[in-house]
């Protein structure tokens, strides 16, 4: 069976492990809810490698499951449409779902409901960052290290997002000249066609030069002067390219 | 015709009656009435009896309803025929007979200390308040409704949710036993105190509590389970 590793050093799911430790002796139900992708499955399967999943989207499964079993993890609770259905009695659930739509009968189904905090609200985001830069490292096999711009990190669809952003800045942070030129004959291969394609591509190159030209030097003055043009001739691209 | 003596009758109703003198000073209160003055003072019944009395000599019903820890009125009698002396009938709300409704369906052998912890795990988890427990951990297992009995607490915990400190109190209560079927039971006390949040909905409490088996108590600071520790 594969091994799953839940990551978190967080005093809040660090009490949501607590409680679920301590009803893992009776009869209770629990619920656990949060957003897309903050690991709650995960998090679950750590916490009970053994015991038996089942997927509230299949019904006549989840059922049958219900039937046979006093202990059950559901997860895609959000998919149920007649909770009335279950029977809970006499058994320990634990169920997953990324979103509450009846919030009232839930509450009186689950006598424990915990909810798994999002990435934003988690104090302990520098450890999953830590993780995922060491893993696209060893993935994209890159030798040197590489300064992460945490701000522009994704969190947006939590754990997801996070990881693509960072495999995305280690990747274009590490890429080469000779890379680029690659990248951009691939691109220009496919693209180049009509009788414009000279200026409608020059797009790619005077841009991106424009925009970190004026971020590193900050003045148009200076700017003009690395570049080697006449100032008024930058002004009218900074203008062209809508670039403060 | 012969007069008769109807202080016996009086002195042994289930229904208090307490006799004020114009002062408010007891003159005379029966057996239910020396019960009843264990939870609650005498100038609060003497000041129900004034704004219910009637507005010249007589008697004058109202119905009301009246709570005093585990006592609960649906109505009280004010009566007087002079200036000197005013009394008090408080009638006796009708008790459902709850050992014969009680459905031990999906009890099973529970340790109280476990199932109370995982609770306050839970509830501490937002709880920006001090907790102090003061527990027996040898309370031995006895039959409980886990899940109902978890989601009772869930809810009275949320009540202290605003409070700056909440205390447990979970002990065995002596003197006291409970009959159920036939059969008697000790009773376990929970006590949470602290600062109630009164939107609480009493009857959902008394509700789960009623499904529990348990006697629930809503005090102005506490709220007083009674568990009977069915065996």
């Amino acid at each position: 069976m594969k091994t799953v590793q839940f990551l978190s050093n967080s005093i809040h799911i660090d009490k949501i492990s607590k409680g679920l430790n301590l009803t893992r002796s009776l009869f209770v139900s629990s619920l656990l809810t949060g957003e897309e992708h903050t690991g709650k499955k995960t998090f679950i399967r750590t916490l009970f490698p053994t015991a038996i999943y089942v997927d509230a989207s299949h019904e006549t499964e989840l059922l049958t499951a219900l039937e046979l079993n006093h202990e059950l993890i559901i997860y895609n609770f959000e998919k149920i449409v007649n909770l009335e259905k279950l029977d809970f009695e006499h058994k320990r659930i634990i169920a997953i779902a990324n979103s509450v739509k009846e919030p009232k009968k839930l509450s009186k189904t689950f006598a424990f409901i915990y909810k798994m905090p999002s990435l934003k609200e988690r104090e302990d985001l520098n450890l999953l960052i830590k993780h995922f830069q060491v893993e696209s490292k060893e993935a994209l096999m890159l030798n040197e290290d590489i300064q992460l711009d945490i701000e522009a990190l994704d969190l947006n669809q939590n754990i997801k997002s996070l990881k693509a952003s960072i495999y995305k800045q280690m990747l274009l942070k590490t890429i080469k000249k000779e890379e680029i030129k690659s990248l951009l004959y691939a691109y220009l291969f496919k693209e180049i066609e009509g009788n414009n394609a000279y200026r409608e591509h020059l797009t790619l190159y005077e841009e991106p030069l424009l925009k970190a030209g004026l971020k590193k030097y900050k003045s148009q003055l200076k700017l003009a002067g690395v570049l080697g043009l006449n100032r008024n001739t930058l002004r009218k691209k900074l203008q062209e390219y809508d670039i403060n | 015709m012969t007069s008769i003596d109807f202080k016996f009758f009086i002195e042994n109703d289930s229904n208090p009656f307490i006799l004020f003198n114009n002062s408010g000073k007891i003159a005379y209160l029966n057996i239910s009435a020396e019960v009843l003055l264990g939870t609650c003072s005498s100038k609060e019944i003497f000041d129900i009896a004034l704004a219910h009395a009637p507005q010249t000599f007589g008697a004058k019903k109202s119905v009301l309803k009246l709570t005093f820890n585990s006592f609960e009125f649906y109505g009280i009698n004010v009566l007087y025929e002079n200036e000197e002396f005013i009394g008090i009938h408080l009638y006796n709300k009708p008790l459902k007979k709850p050992n014969e409704q009680i459905v031990l369906d999906g009890f099973t052998s529970t340790d109280i200390n476990l199932l109370l912890q995982a609770n306050i795990e839970l509830f501490n988890i937002d709880y920006k308040g001090k907790i102090a427990l003061l527990t027996d951990y040898d309370i031995p297992e006895f039959q409980m409704h886990q899940n109902n009995f978890s989601l009772l607490l869930r809810h009275i915990f949320s009540a202290f949710k605003e409070s700056e400190k909440l205390e447990i109190n979970l002990k065995i209560k002596l003197g006291e036993r409970v009959v159920i079927k036939n059969k008697n039971y000790s009773i376990i006390l929970l006590e949470l105190k602290g600062n109630l949040q009164k939107e609480q909905s009493q009857e959902l409490l008394r509700k789960l509590a009623d499904k529990n088996a348990i006697m629930l108590q809503t005090r102005e600071k506490a709220i007083v389970l009674e568990i009977p520790a069915i065996i």
